[in-house]
């Protein structure tokens, strides 16, 4: 009998103890998979003595589905840009206390700035890691067509009817996605990228997108990766991590593709995946140390080094690979980087607008 | 009720088994078993003989207790079984597809029943080896059923259910799962084992001959009715009522009047032939009814000369033979259109009252029969 | 005559081939480069373990895997038990109120579409949890049950299609010598549909494994699966980790089928001495 309730008592209090353990000392992250270096976690568990769970999504929308319906359970989400700024407006976050994070001032502030326009006074993310929305070509077929001089850095080989027609039979693509490539359009055009008028829209955005609609041969976010790699198309507007993942791949295939990818002169969108803390999420201060771990120049060195694309600390970039810095295609020469813009979120007219126009540009062929 | 008490006579000194008092069984309004009244005798092997969809299975399905009476009684040995689950039923039946379970050896499905009878281990073993040997398989004790052939499948079907010492053993189609040749010698083998257990039966098949060797009686079911009971004889030469007559075996059967309604005999009248049909027996009556008067094929004699007597012939032309080896069916048609079956017995290869030629297609005929042959159908 | 039924023709044993290369060359492609040195897929750098031993030290891949294995367990052998349970009330039990509704909303889970699944049922754990507190927090308990829902529709349908074969007569022959309703299913029903019940365990199983959008939806902290960590990887490029994984996946189901081969031939020999016996004796 005694033995028994010693025991009970003995369960009682390392159930207790864990509890207390679980409440205090836990961190949650919902991230995308292997999108963190390897030492990350380890150092920031063994510096603070928190328990990092790290899951991992397939989709924003996905994560937009688990943050609108609440409870997600998770203390620190990565959405990317343009999903953050519409869960901002749903109230799906919390305010960041700024008085925890003291490695915001880290961040640059010319991004800060553009961002603010997603979040206003940058009050409820800071952002991880980002990337441009450019152009990804098959280097010898697109000198091939338009001549081994031809300066492939514009806008121009996708948007100007004449230099399409030329690569049209090499194949190219575009992101199915209205909202990233109207604004580009806009840009490319000398209008304002974030301008939502639908009279702009109408008679200058749909007029160039028109113009080359028979020379495109799919519009589709993902397909383009493995098409450029093969050589199956030449020209495909993109996202850069995609890409330069086509990059790779037909490097390390050694097929004789050879792709690029380029961030056009005339500028190009930008996107960040945004760390952010859930209205509902347990370990707030937990979350605030993680997300303050995260603006630490040499944790996100280390972060860089490992997924290879940029970061939003510019005091990191000494300790990053030079491999990596000195790519125009990952990290913009100043000049460049002065003309990325990010991308609006559309009122909901607009929106209905822009969509209305890209369904039928889309059936158009 | 056109059930008939004739059949009754044999058994008066009988004890009743079963009792059926008044069953009836609706399926959303229909009938299925409407109102049927039976006892089954200590000891016989009673047959429910009628086409599919007679009633027959529900009738037997109801005393098994898988379906329950929607009014009326059953008794056995006089106790209602009415509200008793078939688990709790001294009644076993042996299934058309005879419902061996294909899991366990010959053994097993035996010891199954057994093992609801609360019998010790060696008791039970006892009764196992006992009712394999009553059936002959014991060397297949260990064998699983789709080791079997048919005919010892049901053999072990017929070994699980007599193993319970049922009070009334059910036999759901017995044969309808052999082939033809197999199910004469089995058919035989089933009463030998019935009676030497000497289990009261009660048997359900659509199947006449298969009834009338099993069976001491029979009881012929139609429309969820029992329209006649009796032994197999009876059945066949006394048919009550026109459906009996029509479904055992073949017959003619004319449609005509009474004319004549003597004590000794009486007489119809029929479009049918040109001379009156007469029976050498009275009939309870009235003159001008309307009646009905059945001859079985194998009861008439056909000529090509016109017999000498007043009664009981017709003319007509042959239509059709049908060679069967020991007889030929012939299809004669009388003058007025109506199709009329002979069988004529091929004992010499030659027809009655004809030396040198047989009696072939289109020929002109005369068919006649003794007053004693045919029956009067009055419903 | 018997020659010419038995001997297949050249052509039939190259369809026979071409089908089985179809099949399986993907499955012999993928277990092939899994020893490849190189990262990438197409290129042969030479034989190497060392994806394998990458593997091992991934924890968030092994414990993914191990996440799945233990979901794809628990919801195969609940589904089994529900789905069991209402084959036997839709297949069995007779016409009653409502039958063809309750068999259409039995199948219906096959139809829908897993992302209006996934969502709803995402949907049902957050109001259960406003309303009763119950699940407190989403994880590996919120996946097994919604797998389990979808799960038992396949595999209601796998043992109803047997029930409905198995000859209704063996349930009543077994009433008839004695047994109640449980005994006759515990005894009867259940051991004769028993290959039904794992045909359908192990389409459940693997259902559950291959599960993403539902798991998805209804995943919370500390309960990823394998197929979320493949799927979310996309973004940075798979590595030859997953090849590795699923060799020694394609490796393990093969050896467990092997098994199940053996055992059953060895039951069969078995089986074939006994009968050669009884009619020996």
């Amino acid at each position: 009998m005694k033995t028994l309730t010693k025991l009970a008592l003995a369960a009682s209090v390392s159930l207790a103890s864990t509890m207390t353990l679980a409440a205090d000392k836990t961190l949650n992250v919902y991230n995308w998979s292997d999108y963190i270096a390897e030492d990350t976690l380890p150092t920031f568990e063994k510096e603070t003595g928190v328990k990092v769970t790290y899951d991992v999504f397939d989709s924003n929308d996905v994560l937009e589905a688990k943050l609108l319906s609440g409870k997600t359970g998770y203390d620190v989400v990565v959405p990317s840009s343009t999903f953050l700024a519409r869960q901002i407006k749903a109230g799906v976050f919390q305010k960041l206390d700024m008085s925890k994070l003291p490695n915001h001032k880290n961040l640059d502030p010319a991004m800060m700035a553009k961002l603010a326009e997603l979040d206003p006074g940058n009050a409820y993310a800071v952002p991880y890691l980002w990337g441009t929305t450019g152009i990804g070509i098959n280097v010898a077929k697109v000198k091939e067509r338009l001549g081994e001089d031809f300066p492939v850095d514009t806008w121009d080989i996708v948007f100007k009817p004449e230099l399409a027609a030329k690569l049209a039979d090499c194949g190219i693509t575009v992101l199915d996605a209205y909202d990233e490539v109207v604004p580009t359009v806009l840009n490319y055009i000398g209008e304002d990228p974030k301008s939502q008028d639908q009279k702009v829209l109408k008679k200058k955005v749909a007029p160039v997108l028109d113009a080359i609609r028979p020379y495109v041969r799919y519009f589709h976010s993902s397909q383009y990766i493995n098409d450029l790699a093969n050589g199956d198309v030449c020209v495909s507007i993109g996202w850069s991590g995609d890409i330069l993942q086509a990059v790779d791949r037909a490097a390390e295939a050694d097929n004789g593709v050879e792709v690029a990818y380029i961030i056009p002169k005339e500028g190009a969108g930008l996107w960040f995946d945004m760390l952010a803390i859930p209205k509902d999420a347990g370990s707030v201060d937990e979350a605030h140390k993680f997300l303050n771990y995260l603006m630490d120049p040499k944790v996100m060195a280390g972060v860089s080094n490992y997924v290879w694309y940029p970061n939003a600390v510019p005091a990191s970039k000494p300790m990053i690979d030079e491999e990596i810095t000195s790519d125009p295609a990952i990290y913009p020469t100043p000049e460049v980087e002065a003309k990325l813009f990010t991308f609006p979120v559309y009122e909901p007219k607009f929106d209905r607008a822009g969509t209305r126009m890209w369904t039928a540009l889309k059936a158009g062929k | 009720m056109p059930q008939e008490q004739s059949g009754q006579k044999p058994e008066k000194n009988k004890r009743v088994k079963l009792e059926i008092r008044q069953v009836s069984k609706e399926f959303d309004g229909f009938k299925a078993v409407n109102d049927v009244s039976l006892d089954i005798y200590q000891g016989e092997i009673f047959a429910l003989l009628g086409a599919s969809g007679c009633g027959k299975s529900t009738l037997l399905r109801m005393l098994a207790g898988f379906e329950s009476p929607t009014s009326g009684e059953i008794l056995l040995d006089g106790v209602s079984l009415n509200g008793v689950p078939a688990y709790e039923r001294p009644i076993n039946m042996m299934f058309q597809s005879y419902a061996l379970f294909p899991h366990m050896t010959v053994e097993q499905n035996i010891a199954f029943g057994l093992k609801y009878n609360k019998l010790s281990k060696p008791a039970m073993q006892a009764k196992i080896e006992e009712a394999l040997s009553l059936v002959q398989m014991s060397a297949y004790a260990k064998r699983k059923p789709h080791q079997l052939s048919g005919g010892q499948q049901q053999r072990v079907a017929l070994a699980r259910s007599l193993a319970k010492e049922p009070k009334l053993l059910l036999l759901d189609e017995p044969m309808g799962a052999l082939d033809k040749k197999l199910r004469t010698q089995m058919q035989l083998e089933i009463v030998d084992i019935i009676e030497a257990v000497g289990v009261t039966c009660v048997m359900v098949t659509h199947d006449q001959e298969e009834a009338m060797t099993m069976a001491s009686r029979v009881g012929i079911m139609d429309a969820g009715v029992i329209r006649q009971v009796g032994a197999p004889y009876e059945v066949y030469e006394q048919p009550n009522c026109r459906m009996t007559a029509e479904f055992i075996g073949s017959v003619n059967i004319f449609d005509g009047k009474l004319t004549v309604d003597e004590a000794d005999h009486v007489e119809i009248t029929t479009p049918d032939c040109d001379k009156p049909l007469r029976m050498a027996h009275g009939i309870s009556g009235s003159l001008g009814m309307d009646i009905g008067y059945a001859i079985r094929p194998e009861k008439v004699m056909v000529s090509r000369h016109e017999p000498d007597q007043p009664h009981n012939v017709a003319r007509g032309k042959v239509m059709d033979i049908a060679y069967l080896g020991s007889h030929s069916i012939l299809h004669i048609e009388l003058p007025s259109g109506k199709k009329f079956q002979a069988s004529v017995a091929n004992s010499d290869r030659k027809v009655v009252g004809d030396d040198e030629d047989r009696i072939t297609w289109n020929d002109e005929v005369y068919i006649s029969w003794g007053e004693r042959s045919g029956v009067v159908l009055t419903s | 005559m018997a020659n010419t039924q038995t001997k297949a023709g050249w052509p039939s044993w190259l369809i026979l081939g071409l089908g089985f290369l179809f099949l399986y060359l993907p499955i012999f492609v993928l277990m092939f480069y899994s020893f490849n040195e190189s990262r990438l897929v197409t290129v042969w750098a030479g034989f190497s373990t060392k994806w394998y031993g990458e593997l091992f030290r991934d924890d968030q891949m092994m414990g993914a895997v191990w996440m799945s294995l233990k979901i794809a367990f628990l919801s195969a052998t609940m589904a089994v038990a529900l789905g069991t349970m209402a084959s036997v009330a839709l297949v069995r039990f007779g016409r009653f109120r409502g039958k063809t509704v309750f068999t259409a909303m039995m199948t219906a889970p096959l139809v829908m579409p897993e992302v209006i699944t996934g969502l709803s049922l995402l949907l049902l754990f957050v109001t259960l949890a406003q309303m009763i507190g119950w699940p407190a927090e989403r994880g590996m308990l919120t996946i097994w049950i919604a797998h389990t829902t979808f799960n038992m529709a396949y595999v209601a349908v796998v043992v109803s299609a047997r029930l409905r074969e198995l000859d209704k007569s063996l349930e009543e022959a077994a009433m008839d010598l004695g047994a109640n309703r449980l005994a006759v299913f515990f005894k009867v029903t259940l051991p004769i549909v028993a290959p039904a019940l794992f045909s359908g365990w192990l389409l459940a199983f693997t259902l559950s494994l291959d599960d993403l959008v539902i798991a998805s939806f209804v995943s919370g902290p500390g309960s990823t699966t394998l197929p979320m960590v493949v799927f979310s990887s996309v973004r940075l490029g798979v590595s030859p980790k997953i090849n590795a994984l699923a060799t020694i996946l394609v490796l393990s189901v093969a050896a467990v089928s092997l098994l199940g081969w053996w055992l059953m031939r060895r039951k069969e020999l078995q089986r074939q001495k006994e009968m050669r016996a009884a009619y020996a004796s």
